[in-house]
């Protein structure tokens, strides 16, 4: 029913929209308006797949809101060195920020762990920048996928082998020096297919057929979501 | 009867970080057609020996594959002759869709999108996945990402085809159409890495048996093997 969009289309917007969020302001009614309806429609022409949407959230809070919770605990700790605020208006930031970091995550994880190895390629090899810079980017683009995707395994395996506390504490603390070497060994092994099967120089293009039209729409959405922010952030 | 021919001659292979070594002396020599099994326990080094071919890892030692020396300067060369199944399938999975996947090796051959098309459903219905063709790739079971990455390696018919543990995840009926397969195929040479004696037993020519890095025997029937193993 949707026109295929070009990986090209896809980082791009998706870049754009993440940028919108990180500069979206929830507590005023107009950046609400601006980040909801800016994301409901750029998920709209992306088609964006709400399958699951539910599940990523739970697991992003699960691992923003240690970390925020820590900060808002220190701010109320310390507020009368630090802060002149109530402890409700202390609360303020790291929620703002947990907004923010909360969307921009969903938009990127979504979309992008979707996209297949060669698509991430082809759509920064497409990038009108210089070679070098392309080669680094598709390499961290593509280091960030295996991230996402060796992290969702251990988060899986925490959750089915962590039955008691005991076992939970444990198998946090390890997470550290379990999780680096799962995630670089990870990479080494699909560098490795990559180079066997001859993808070394990263030159074999998506074959899908795709809508130019219509892609450039998606990355134009992407962009007035993306100013919209930006100039709502400024004039306040 | 075309292939490859492979000769590894004192090969050793030493891991980067602690300098343990892997291999150790490794030598047999593997005629043009001929389809062999390496066998050994986990940790022996079969998964070393596929991966020093496609050179995935330095060593000393000399290494022949066809008429070529196994160098950087001949590894192109080398690995466009070579399909190759990774022990994790999918990590060796590069496109979302199957079809696409399956076509890779075809698609830089300038072949037409028709005959393309052709050669993929071949080989899948061949493996007894047609029903896949358009399939997600995320979506899959293993079992099934393990039969569309044999069906990648396969499918432009490799003079060189290595295959780690290439029946480890496949239901009976699969690995007897794998076995099938594998024997009909006079185009290659073919290593399979593989602890499945009943596998190894219905297409393979050869057993290579592995210990420790070294290779113990370079040709072990399936009663000696057993009683290597203390199986019986
Ligand atoms: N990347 C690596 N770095 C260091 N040592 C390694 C590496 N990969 C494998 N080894 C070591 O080399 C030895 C042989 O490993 P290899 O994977 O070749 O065994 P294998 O015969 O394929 O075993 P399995 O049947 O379990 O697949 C093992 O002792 C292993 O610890
Ligand atoms: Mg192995």
């Amino acid at each position: 029913m949707f026109p295929k969009i070009s990986p090209q289309g896809k980082l791009l917007s998706v870049l754009m929209v993440s940028i919108g969020m990180l500069m979206s302001d929830p507590l005023s009614v107009t950046g609400m308006i601006i980040a909801l309806s800016g994301m409901l429609i750029w998920s709209f022409i992306i088609n964006f797949d709400f399958s699951g949407v539910g599940r990523i959230i739970v697991k992003i809070l699960i691992l923003l809101v240690p970390f925020f919770l820590t900060v808002w605990v220190l701010k109320f700790v310390f507020r009368g060195e630090y802060s002149t605020g109530s402890a409700l208006l202390t609360l303020k930031i790291p929620s703002v920020i947990l907004f923010r970091g909360l969307l921009a995550t969903m938009v990127n994880v979504t979309v992008i762990s979707k996209m297949s190895p060669v698509e991430l390629n082809t759509a920064v090899m497409d990038l009108p920048l210089p070679p070098i810079v392309k080669e680094i980017l598709a390499s961290v683009i593509f280091n960030l996928r295996n991230l996402r995707i060796e992290t969702m395994r251990i988060l899986k395996a925490v959750q089915l082998r962590g039955s008691n506390k005991i076992s939970i504490y444990r198998i946090i603390i390890n997470i550290p020096a379990v999780w680096l070497p799962r995630v670089i060994i990870r990479s080494h092994r699909s560098t490795d297919a990559m180079n066997v099967r001859g993808i070394d120089s990263l030159n074999v293009r998506f074959r899908k057929s795709e809508c130019s039209v219509y892609s450039n729409v998606c990355i134009f959405t992407g962009f007035i979501f993306m100013a919209c922010s930006v100039i709502f952030g400024v004039v306040r | 009867m075309t292939g490859l021919k492979v000769v590894f001659e004192e090969v050793n292979v030493f891991s980067g970080l602690d300098s343990v070594q892997i291999l150790r002396n490794v030598n047999f020599s593997i005629s043009n057609g001929e389809k062999i099994c390496l066998m050994g326990l986990n940790g022996s080094g079969k998964t070393t020996v596929l991966s020093t071919m496609a050179g995935l890892w330095k060593y000393d030692g000399k290494i022949e594959i066809g008429s070529l020396p196994l160098t950087i300067g001949n590894l192109k060369k080398i690995r466009e002759s070579i399909g190759y199944l990774f022990n994790v399938p999918e990590d060796q999975l590069l496109f979302t869709s199957v079809e696409e996947d399956v076509a890779l090796s075809l698609m830089k051959k300038s072949m037409s999108e028709k005959e393309i098309h052709l050669k993929v459903s071949e080989i899948l219905s061949l493996l007894g996945i047609s029903n896949l063709n358009a399939a997600d790739i995320h979506e899959l079971s293993h079992g099934q990402k393990q039969k569309v990455a044999l069906a990648g390696a396969m499918i432009c018919k490799p003079p060189l085809l290595c295959l780690d543990e290439p029946s480890s995840a496949l239901d009976p009926v699969s690995k007897r159409k794998l076995i099938d397969m594998l024997s009909e195929n006079n185009n290659s040479t073919i290593i399979c890495a593989t602890n499945d004696i009943e596998f190894a037993d219905g297409f393979a020519s050869r057993k290579i048996l592995m210990e420790n890095g070294s290779v113990l025997s370079d040709d072990i029937s399936t009663m000696e093997l057993k009683k290597h193993w203390k199986l019986d």
